[in-house]
């Protein structure tokens, strides 16, 4: 999952956390730059939340570094630091008592900064079509409440393998989980976004 | 896979087989149901049409943040217990040496060991309470050693009183 060195100024990930162990500081930069967004949308993800998500992307990053001499491989950086903020989305989702969802409040602002009202719309455009604008619209809002809706075991097999890009045995690894536990969960958060989703699956384009 | 699977197991393994997650006997066997199963192969359209939802489905960028200003943060957020804990502590300790120390030297000065020692006993914890006090009041930014410094100039200026 980490990144390899392929340029003469890329350290790999276990280069870099060796480095920071040796007190060089300024290494810890790199990685939080190389992976800070990824965190921070993984959290986003499963949380819902842009500032939840950045509370903990930043406080995994911190404690990622305060216990850095735990970890035993460095080339597992990034799985590891998954793994804090998937425990503090975790804990965060204990302490609300509640799955951690998208408010009603993140929707409406997530709808007033869309894509299409910070890319000005050419008019001109003949292929311009408000109807399809508001009903791509509409669907990623539905998306979004469909997946906040999910259990959060569910979704957090959901996330890592759609936008993290993880395969079945780097999942069941972060998670802890055997493979068949992995495969249940996501085709069961799949079915459920498959009704949730029923106006727009029923028909249209399919991805390969 | 020792036993057959039901149609419900099957349909919970439509996204694995289409993540090519499944292998050996497992994938035989559901592409077998797949083939005889209009429900499933129903299911199979349908997460082909939500996976394309799913890869058009976009966050806003992260919010831009360097290590060095998370790590500003994060102090500046250090809980309060973590500063006035150790400082309470250290007040404690000192507290406890002084009192020790008098017990061990009691001044010349004494007619009745018992209750000067008492006293002076009572006079420590008076001054080490105003030194935490001292550092209280500075919010926390006062220099510990700096009150224990001051304490035993008092201690002794009260020791040397006749």
């Amino acid at each position: 999952m980490g990144t390899q060195g392929e340029g003469p100024n890329e350290a790999t990930d276990n280069e870099l956390v060796l480095r920071v162990r040796n007190g060089e500081a300024g290494a810890f930069d790199t990685l939080f730059e190389r992976y800070y967004p990824r965190v921070f949308h993984f959290a986003l993800r499963l949380d819902g939340n842009r500032s939840n998500a950045e509370d903990v992307a930043q406080a995994a990053f911190v404690k990622a570094y305060q216990s850095i001499n735990g970890l035993r491989d460095g080339q597992a950086f990034l799985e590891w630091v998954y793994r804090i903020a998937l425990n503090q989305v975790r804990d965060r989702a204990k302490q609300a008592r509640r799955k951690p969802w998208m408010s009603f409040l993140d929707l409406r602002r997530s709808e007033d900064t869309g894509e299409a009202s910070r890319e000005p719309v050419e008019f001109a455009d003949s292929t311009y079509d408000p109807a399809s604008v508001l009903t791509r619209k509409e669907m990623g809002v539905a998306l979004k409440a469909a997946i906040a809706e999910l259990p959060l075991e569910f979704r957090e097999v959901l996330v890592l393998h759609h936008y993290q890009e993880m395969g079945l045995k780097e999942i069941s690894s972060l998670l802890g989980v055997p493979d068949g536990t992995v495969k249940s969960r996501l085709g069961r958060a799949r079915q459920r976004l498959r009704d949730a989703m029923a106006e727009w699956v029923t028909d249209g384009e399919a991805e390969s | 896979m020792s036993k057959a699977m039901t149609h419900t197991e099957f349909k919970e393994l439509v996204a694995a087989y289409r993540a090519g997650w499944l292998d050996g006997s497992e994938r035989i066997q559901f592409e077998q149901h797949l083939h005889a199963c209009p429900d499933c192969a129903t299911e199979m359209e349908k997460d082909a049409r939500l996976g394309s939802l799913l890869a058009q489905a976009q966050v806003d960028p992260a919010p831009p943040s360097t290590w060095e200003a998370v790590m500003a943060r994060h102090r500046a957020r250090r809980p309060r217990h973590l500063v006035w804990k150790p400082a309470l502590g250290f007040a404690t300790a000192v507290l406890v040496a002084v009192a020790g120390y008098n017990v061990l030297n009691p001044p010349d000065n004494i007619s009745s060991p018992g209750s000067d020692i008492t006293a002076s006993v009572v006079s420590d914890q008076r001054l080490v309470v105003d030194a935490h006090q001292t550092m209280s009041a500075a919010d926390l930014t006062g220099d510990a050693s700096a009150a224990v410094l001051r304490v035993v100039a008092t201690r002794q200026r009260v020791g040397n009183t006749p």
